[in-house]
């Protein structure tokens, strides 16, 4: 199935916690997100909810789509991954699968040092971690990829830098940055990059069963 | 007629298929064994990852196989219940997503209903009422298929599945795994008779007897461990000989009380679903014990007996030509009695 140029909406999903946040917007003016505390039925109900926010627009009106593809709950995000795959493939769009690491520095940069360190709590002693910098252009590029650490290797990376940083703790309630998991995802779009949802999968940072 | 695309991703195989009522038009399974056979096991969170990587080239592989097109398609169905919830919900997640983008009806399938409509696929005109015994890794089950969509539990195992107990067993004698296919083959060359191992029956309450249906798989699995550790003790552990007396022994209880079953209730017709019905003893062993009191027995072809989503294809098809369809919100659960499936639809 082929979209045709006048479709000219995008959509995110954020469903790496028991919060679910869906955004949506054309970038010529017309945008809405919404949050929903679903807790455990947010795999249930998550289809109720995206058919409720993409209306007046159809699948049809979408040009490309964006997921938080993690870290995060493997369940929730595995949820949103395969949603989003699915929509994208249908619908033959890009799919851009961001960093919930990356969204979270891109809400909370406050602009007072060169990087973005992103810690989130990964339990046993262990941290999810990601160290970001803005371009010339303001836009978010990876200076460390997202890893899983223990406290002190992630101590001593911070230690390591030799620019200055703000240190983001990603608290429990991530879903609202959905927006920004939108607007990088806009923003690969508008730089022409090729994200083909074959290529999107969840980070989980970990193995079940060879740790 | 209905025309049904149907995910089965209720354990380790990732499967999409499309059938016209009980004509198969596509059907693919891709298998996670090979991903498994390290952990001698099912890993439930690696099931679930390997599923979501492979649903949607299968999606694609299923309809390019059958020729069709979205609009020929009535409804789109998923596996919804039992099995591992991870994996239950990469397929459901999958198939609402259809259902919502091509505004088609959705159905949830019991995945036990499932493997009974294996038998409808294999023989279109199989009708009810008949004995339906469920024989799998996850699974054991004896079924009373009353009609379409009523059913009634007979039987079932108070501990491991037959299944089950195949692969426990295989890794107690270092075959590795799966173990049914590997029990079975080295059966064909070992004495059945070599070592007697107990059926696993259950008391029933106040001295009442043994419960004629039911089944348990625990003991036998620990005499095999017992068995193995002596013959180990006093030298070499005869392999064949132990797989074959094992093979024997869960064939045998599953045949005998299958057919008890069937004869208590008046039924003239077993159909065999799930993994196990591929394993020769039990069709020697349920084939002989039917014809002695003229049963019919229907072995589905392998490719419907284990998981696939052609079986649930064809249950959805029946629901969605009695007017039943499920909601979109409907979840997914680790267990459901197979009695209680109308309670997946409006």
């Amino acid at each position: 199935m082929s979209i045709s140029n006048q479709n000219k909406y995008a959509i995110a999903l954020h469903t790496s916690t028991p919060q679910l946040g869906i955004a949506i917007n054309n970038y010529a003016g017309d945008r809405r997100d919404r949050l929903w505390d679903l807790g455990r039925g947010l795999a249930s109900e998550l289809h109720q909810y995206l058919q409720e926010i993409i209306a007046p627009q159809t699948w049809q009106d979408l040009k490309f789509m964006a997921v938080a593809k993690g870290p995060g709950g493997f369940t929730g995000t595995r949820v949103g991954v395969v949603t989003a795959r699915t929509i994208a493939q249908q619908l033959n769009i890009p799919l851009f699968g961001i960093s919930n690491l990356a969204a979270v520095a891109a809400a909370q940069n406050d602009g007072s040092a060169d990087l973005l360190a992103v810690e989130m709590d990964a339990r046993r002693e262990q941290l999810f971690v990601g160290i970001y910098q803005l371009d010339s252009q303001g836009n978010l590029q990876t200076y460390l990829e997202d890893s899983l650490m223990t406290v002190q290797a992630w101590q001593d990376t911070l230690g390591d830098l030799n620019s200055s940083y703000q240190l983001i703790k990603a608290e429990e309630n991530i879903a609202a940055t959905v927006t920004n998991v939108l607007d990088l995802a806009h923003v690969s779009w508008q730089k022409g990059t090729v994200s083909h949802w074959s290529a999107v999968v969840p980070f989980y940072g970990q193995h079940p069963v060879n740790n | 007629m209905a025309i049904i695309l149907a995910i089965e991703t209720s354990c380790d195989e990732t499967a999409v298929a499309i059938v016209n009522n009980r004509q198969v038009l596509s059907s693919i399974v891709s298998s996670q064994i090979e991903l498994h056979k390290t952990y001698g096991g099912v890993v439930p969170e690696l099931a679930s990852r390997q599923h979501l990587e492979i649903i949607n080239p299968c999606i694609s592989q299923a309809m390019e196989e059958a020729g069709l097109n979205w609009q020929d398609i009535d409804a789109i169905a998923a596996t919804c219940t039992p099995g591992l919830v991870g994996a239950l919900l990469v397929g459901m997640a999958a198939a609402k997503t259809l259902a919502m983008i091509y505004n088609k009806p959705f159905l949830g399938v019991h995945h036990l209903e499932g493997h009974i409509y294996a038998s409808y696929l294999a023989q279109p005109e199989l009708k009810p009422p008949f004995l339906c015994l469920l024989v799998s890794g996850g699974h054991t089950s004896s079924i009373y298929v009353k009609d379409y969509g009523k059913y009634e539990l007979l039987g079932s195992t108070r501990d491991d599945a037959a299944g089950e107990a195949f692969d426990k067993v295989a890794r107690l004698l270092n075959l590795g795994y799966p173990g049914g296919p590997i029990i079975d083959r080295l059966a064909q060359s070992g004495n059945s008779k070599a070592f007697p191992l107990p059926e696993g029956r259950i008391s029933l309450p106040d001295g009442r007897g043994y419960h004629p249906y039911d089944f348990s798989f625990s003991g036998i699995k620990t005499a095999v461990l017992r068995l193995t550790e002596k013959l180990e003790a006093e030298g070499e552990i005869p392999v064949a000989d132990v797989a074959a007396s094992f093979q024997h022994t869960v064939a045998k209880v599953l045949a005998k009380r299958s057919v008890k079953c069937a004869l208590d209730n008046g039924l003239d017709t077993i159909t065999i679903g799930g993994g196990v019905a591929a394993n020769s003893g039990l069709r020697k062993y349920l084939t002989e014990a039917a014809q002695k009191h003229n049963l019919k027995v229907y072995f589905p072809p392998l490719k419907f007996c284990t998981d696939n989503a052609a079986m649930i294809a064809c249950a959805a098809a029946q629901h969605f030509n009695l007017g039943h369809r499920s909601q979109l919100d409907l979840e997914v659960r680790s267990r459901m009695r197979i009695d209680k499936v109308l309670e997946l639809y409006q």
